[in-house]
């Protein structure tokens, strides 16, 4: 279609701005001063490769890449299956399924710094939910520091997000909604039950909004932020460090404006490794609007 | 006779599996608001001493300590300017590129087009230092417009994704039409485009706005003040200001995440709509 320059130009130049701004120049910052030494308060000094090889003996960082990389696994194997499961039994319209879908979004709504904090006082030792209803249920001395143990501060972190599936219900039931009807009708009359049609047609037509889900979630707990930030903060002895976290410590309370980089380096890589496996496991093809 | 029985056995199971499923996903999302709330009510002494408990008598004492000691009307503006404004941005900007990139033809046309949904895959936390180096180099550490700016853009692409596949299901023929009527380029995006698309600017509006009203990280990163504050970032200090005070410091809890809850209730379908809209974006 003809249209002037003038005003094609024009359209498109804030957003050239605001991506250039917001996106391209932080980026090439993160890259080339991930091979420089720098507080912010002296120039960048390159040194190499050094940062990268700090990197891998820095215990803290080790730390933050094996959570992540175990919530990863936790969000692809637990979290998306059980949303899942839960758009599955759903989408067979049980009574009060639109309210137990409303409900398992609420917790995906609220701003998860508030979700996290929720969870500061349901584990509480003194105070809180959870280790009071296991000594109502017979355990009568049990006390345990939920956030400042080691041993279980990496399950109560997990446990502010794992089960919270609202979004990737809502999208599972909104791909079988887009299932036609006569599948499961036909399926039926061949004497297949309803398990056999979640099983052999529904999940299999499925593929692709899980790979789509999966992608979101653990994409998601890779950056995870605000519920170390509110529970732990990293802690006990940095058992629960995020990247985000790490980079926000070493950039914001440490200024190794360098390092910190070299980190955000690390956690875009690891953004696209999981974009690459996840869509050749599911065999996605890319949506071109 | 016995495979009946085992059938039996299976759905038995079955049902048990499906509806123990579903109450668990119920206790896990309603029991922790259902108990903030009720703890909300309570003496700071019924807090202490079980958990389990009902409150002796409904006080709202807790609320109206909130109220007076933290200022939730200036962080609850603060949520609704710096989200709407920048909902309204993003919206009116990426709406504008995703208009011309998804109707006309000119060169580099394709490159734009991939390098700004190529944003998709690129979160904002890798970059905090830079983001917080070039806000300060603007001037505009500690304003509210630091978090309208880094908001906006975050909806980049979403909004770029859901308006730009929108354009393209709009027919031609409407613009040519209007062209003809001798209504210019702006007129014609203005007054024949802008109204069409104005689903797909909820539905990215929806989604945008949702995480500007949750973010935390950028919020932290970018103010200090008191007068810059949002309602989910003021959520850091409740501990310090309320401590050892637990029925305020839950009432505190409940008014911060109660706007959210509204928003839900009133929007839901919307919100359902943009959600999955969004998520197919992958």
């Amino acid at each position: 279609m003809k249209a002037p320059k003038f005003w094609i130009i024009l359209f498109l130049l804030p957003t050239l701005f605001l991506f250039t701004l917001i996106y391209a120049i932080p980026i090439i910052t993160v890259f080339v001063t991930s091979f420089t030494e720098w507080s912010g308060f002296n120039s960048p000094v390159y040194i190499g490769l050094t940062n990268y090889a700090n990197l891998i003996q820095d215990r803290t960082f080790r730390i933050a890449i094996r959570n992540s990389i175990l919530w990863g696994l936790i969000a692809a194997f637990v979290h998306v299956p059980f949303g899942v499961a839960i758009a599955l039994i759903l989408h067979r319209k049980p009574f009060g399924w639109r309210f137990t879908r409303s409900a398992s979004m609420l917790p995906n709504l609220i701003p998860p710094a508030a979700l996290a904090l929720l969870y500061t006082f349901l584990f509480n030792p003194g105070i809180g939910l959870v280790n009071e209803f296991i000594r109502r249920i017979g355990f009568k001395d049990f006390t345990v520091h939920w956030f400042f143990q080691p041993s279980t501060a990496f399950v109560a972190v997990t446990s502010v997000w794992v089960f919270y599936a609202g979004v990737i219900i809502l999208i599972t039931m909104a791909e079988l909604s887009g299932i036609p009807a006569d599948l499961r009708e036909a399926a039926l009359i061949d004497g297949a039950s309803d398990n056999q049609v979640d099983r052999y047609i529904h999940l299999p037509l499925l593929k692709n909004i899980i790979g789509v889900g999966i992608l979101i979630a653990v994409t998601e707990v890779f950056k995870m932020f605000d519920y170390v930030f509110m529970t732990t903060g990293g802690g006990p002895d940095n058992q629960t460090m995020s990247l985000g976290l790490l980079i926000y410590n070493q950039a914001t309370v440490r200024y190794r404006y360098g390092y910190a980089n070299t980190v955000g380096v690390i956690l875009l890589l690891m953004g696209l490794i999981v974009f690459f496996l996840v869509s050749k496991a599911f065999g996605m093809t890319q949506t071109n609007g | 006779m016995n495979s009946s029985i085992t059938r039996r056995f299976i759905n038995f199971i079955d049902v048990i599996v499906r509806y123990g499923l579903i109450i668990f996903l119920l206790t896990i999302s309603l029991a922790p608001f259902i108990w903030v709330v009720l703890s909300s009510f309570k003496t700071n002494r019924e807090v202490l001493t079980s958990a389990l408990s009902f409150p002796s008598s409904f006080s709202f004492d807790a609320y109206v300590n909130a109220l007076t000691r933290a200022r939730f009307p200036l962080y609850f503006f603060n949520s609704m300017f710096v989200s709407s404004l920048a909902t309204f941005f993003a919206v009116l900007i990426f709406g504008m590129a995703a208009y011309v990139l998804a109707r006309y033809q000119f060169r580099g046309r394709n490159i734009i087009y991939a390098l700004l949904i190529s944003s998709m895959l690129i979160s904002l936390i890798p970059m905090q230092q830079p983001i917080l180096m070039i806000i300060r180099a603007l001037n505009l550490y500690d304003t509210r417009w630091a978090l309208i700016l880094v908001y906006a853009v975050k909806g980049l692409p979403v909004a770029i994704f859901i308006m730009h596949s929108f354009f393209k299901t709009i027919p031609k023929e409407l613009e040519e039409a209007a062209y003809l009527d001798g209504a210019n380029f702006l007129q014609t995006y203005v007054q024949v485009m802008v109204p069409l698309t104005v689903p797909a600017m909820a539905s990215a509006g929806v989604l945008i706005f949702l995480n500007s009203w949750n973010e935390f990280l950028f919020a932290l990163l970018l103010t200090k003040s008191e007068e810059t504050r949002t309602l989910s970032y003021a959520l850091r200090f409740f501990v310090n200001m309320f401590s050892y005070d637990f029925p305020t410091l839950f009432a505190a809890v409940v008014l911060t995440v109660t706007p959210s809850i509204i928003i839900y209730v009133l929007l839901q379908e919307q919100i359902h709509k943009s959600l999955v809209g969004g998520a197919l974006k992958g």
